[in-house]
């Protein structure tokens, strides 16, 4: 009786023989242990649906969406919504979840469909238990086992009769793959007796060893070099498979065929290279593709950093706009102290007007340049004062709705003022630069929180919108009524609009002046 | 006062409607280790719960998303190395439905497979628990979001440069140092930032912080020779342990130590502070 231990150098030949061809000699254990490779599992309202891919075997789908299941994505039955199938497929995946890749086995394997269901769920369940079984059975079935007998003392020269003898290589290789599927035991380098009563189970594979079976071999027998000696009571139950090798004795003996192994062609270096060339060129195309197709999708995505610096940008134009407003403001209230109060109490005090004012001054804003420009082309004189007047008037406009701007905000801020917040000592919110600070940062507060919230990315857009839509309100509103009280009131110099019994003072320190 | 809590109140129930709940539908994904030589992961998340942790097992990665099914879509996929990863807003029907509950993100990596980690973050409560993952590289930003970063174990192995992107936002790392990365880069845009260089591993790390507004605050064991080299507008740098030497700030032990730490400071308007702590 032979010994089926195994001695260090044994199997790594055998490992790199194998692998060398290809045939990737897998651990049956760890593919047992580990089928699966991924799974995906969605468990919603409208969509439950189970993703498999298995170490080997066609990957695994089943979905039930709709009252239609889809097995691999072609439908493969119905079922009821909010039926027994469904709620036992919601309630498997939902245990899934939970579960590793071993665990997801197991719990599949153990599953069955409910039982009692009408049709047509119940020929679904049938098929989704069928698709299961196949894709468990598939992945679950372990490579053959190679088991390495001990190798003799010709190991050596075995090995080196292969690496020196490339048709032997390639025969082993022909033969290893009709022998692929069963289990098969390796003799390399020393003579190896069945004896007779004996019956060995799988295939038999001899490199450079000398066989002799008087026994039983289940599964076919493969000889590369040495002699196959067939007793009398020998029986093969597969084929007898050889190459370089002599057979002798009872031909009767093997079952199947006795074949002359052809070794597997020998590929020309041109077809190598022609092959390496092509794998090159499409490996290179991919990566080519996967850049093109990539990139756009990145520039699709908006990052949350160009958001931040989006939104950033935005506050800080936000910024830049409140202080250039607070400085024409200041400026104003430096200047023309009793202008602005005239101008920004007529807005106060008539707003209704003051804003109809403005709306019909900005409707009629264009076409009063307009006639402008005509009436002063037709008159000689009117020639050199049509420059000016082509560019000044538009900037007279915005200049006046600035300014009206810059007095409702300041009216907004005095509002403030007077309903007596905290933080601010009586004597400071009467001052009309704080006034008009506050004013001016609740106008444009929203276009900063629009900012703020443009940092937070795409997600907060809605928001953003709002308040780019209340600023831009605001500030439409504000301007139209302070443009309205600087026409009114005659850039400030007509006090009929802006309250009775008001006189200015200069120097108080309330622009407010006195109310008697 | 009254007005602008009303307002923030509205806007917080419109943003974060059932903050406690989690979102009704689920989806899982998760793939063993085959033999892939390293691992490009990439998350996109815009607004909700995520965390990142290192996994046990055999997996090269298991994601579980709990989702609103109709509000969010969870984006999966996964090829030749490249795992993309996210939860999309489906923006059209946002407005029309109710949510239900905050999306949340799992995500799990293997130990066994190097990694390139990208996560963009937005709106997002993110905890990102990165020891023991073996990390070639990290590419971080997160948007108006609170993130908290932390390396219990040391990176397996080294990587050339980290990046932290922080927008407006609060965020938190703690022992920097395992990550065994050369350079650690923190951009900050507005927000709080402390960052906490324990357990350095190399002899020679370097840390550049750019901040636009806001605090920062770099903790350093006691040992670590620190070299502070500051270009600063309207901020206050407060390093009581450091001394000047031309034009940089330095460590006393700056000559001695084993392991060298370089920080590289711009910082427009804010607070900078360098700590020492006993390890």
């Amino acid at each position: 009786m032979p010994d089926f231990g195994t001695r260090g150098r044994v199997p790594l030949l055998v490992l790199f023989l194998l692998a060398a061809f290809g045939f990737g000699l897998a651990n049956p254990a760890a593919a047992q242990e580990r089928p699966l490779v991924s799974s995906e599992v969605t468990v919603s309202g409208t969509e439950l649906a189970l993703s498999l891919e298995f170490v080997r075997g066609d990957p695994l789908r089943v979905v039930l969406r709709d009252g239609r299941v889809l097995i691999d994505g072609d439908e493969a039955g119905r079922y009821t919504r909010g039926g027994a199938l469904e709620g036992a497929w919601r309630s498997l995946l939902g245990e899934l979840v939970s579960l590793d890749e071993p665990g997801i086995v197991t719990r599949l394997a153990g599953w069955r469909a409910p039982t009692g269901l009408d049709e047509p769920a119940s020929t679904s369940a049938a098929r989704i238990e069928a698709r299961l079984a196949d894709a468990l059975r598939d992945a679950a079935a372990p490579d053959a086992p190679i088991r390495v007998i001990e190798g003799g003392t010709g190991l050596q020269e075995a090995f080196e009769s292969l690496v020196l003898q490339p048709e032997r290589l390639r025969s082993l290789t022909a033969a290893m793959a009709s022998l692929r599927g069963e289990e098969i035991a390796v003799r390399i380098g020393e003579p190896f007796t069945v004896p007779e009563g004996e019956t060995r189970p799988g295939s038999l594979l001899a490199l450079d060893a000398d066989l002799h079976i008087e026994g039983e071999v289940e599964g076919s027998v493969a000889a590369i070099g040495g002699t196959v000696l067939l007793g009398e009571g020998a029986r093969i139950g597969g084929d007898l498979l050889w190459a370089f090798a002599t057979i002798e004795g009872n031909r009767d003996a093997v079952a199947g065929a006795i074949t002359e192994i052809s070794p597997v062609p020998a590929r020309p270096e041109s077809e190598l290279r022609e092959e390496l060339r092509r794998e090159i060129q499409a490996a290179v195309e991919t990566a080519t593709s996967a850049v093109s197709t990539v990139r756009p999708e990145r520039r699709a995505t908006p990052s949350a950093l160009r958001s931040i610096g989006r939104g950033f940008v935005r506050v800080l134009q936000t910024v830049l706009t409140f202080l250039v407003l607070l400085g024409i403001g200041l400026a104003l209230l430096y200047f023309f102290p009793r202008h602005f109060e005239v101008m920004a109490r007529t807005a106060r005090h008539s707003t209704g007007s003051s804003a109809l004012v403005g709306l019909a001054g900005a409707f009629l804003a264009f076409p009063a340049w307009l006639f402008g420009v005509v009436a002063l082309a037709v008159t000689i004189v009117g020639i050199p004062i049509m420059v000016l007047w082509i560019p000044l008037f538009p900037l007279a406009v915005a200049a006046a709705a600035t300014v009206g701007l810059i007095l409702v905000a300041r009216n907004l801020g005095r509002w403030f003022a007077d309903r007596d917040p905290e933080g601010f000592a009586p004597e400071e919110r009467q001052r009309p630069a704080v006034q008009l600070g506050i004013g001016l940062a609740v106008l444009v507060g929203a276009f900063a929180v629009a900012g703020v919230l443009q940092m937070g990315g795409a997600w907060l857009g809605m928001f953003r919108g709002l308040f780019v839509a209340i600023g831009i309100l605001a500030t439409a509103v504000a301007g139209l009524i302070g443009f309205g009280a600087v026409l009114l009131s005659r850039g400030g110099r007509d006090a009929r609009y802006a309250g009775s019994g008001w006189v200015f003072r200069e120097g108080e320190g309330d622009p407010g002046g006195v109310e008697p | 006062m009254r007005a602008a809590s009303l307002l923030g109140l509205t806007l917080l129930l419109a943003i974060g409607e059932g903050v406690e709940a989690q979102g009704t539908s689920t989806f899982q994904a998760s793939r063993q280790a085959q033999t892939e030589e390293e691992l490009r992961a990439e998350v996109s998340f815009g607004a909700g719960t995520i965390r990142v942790s290192p996994l046990e097992s055999s997996h090269l990665y298991r994601l579980l998303v709990r989702f609103d099914e109709g509000v969010v879509e969870p984006e999966h996929s996964y090829s030749d190395g490249l795992l993309r990863v996210g939860a999309r807003t489906i923006a059209s029907r946002r407005i029309l439905r109710r949510t239900d509950g905050e999306t949340s993100v799992e995500l799990g990596l293997g130990q066994t497979v190097p990694t390139h980690l990208k996560l963009e973050l937005g709106a997002v409560q993110g905890r990102l628990d990165l020891g023991g993952i073996p990390l070639r590289s990290l590419d971080l930003s997160t948007g108006a979001s609170d993130t908290e970063l932390r390396v219990a174990v040391p990176n397996p192995i080294e990587m050339s440069s980290a990046r932290i992107q922080v927008g407006a936002a609060a965020f938190l790392a703690s022992n920097l140092g395992h990550l065994r990365a050369a350079e650690i880069r923190v951009e900050a845009g507005v927000g709080d930032v402390r960052l906490d260089m324990g357990g350095l591993l190399r002899d020679d790390t370097r840390v550049h912080v750019s901040m636009g507004l806001g605090n920062v605050e770099i903790r350093v064991p006691r040992g670590v020779g620190v070299r502070l080299d500051r270009s600063t507008f309207l901020t206050a740098v407060n390093a009581p342990d450091l001394v000047r030497r031309g034009s940089e700030y330095v460590s006393p032990e700056w000559d001695d130590a084993d392991r060298l730490l370089r920080i590289r400071l711009d910082a427009a308007i804010g607070n900078v502070s360098i700590t020492r702590y006993d390890p």
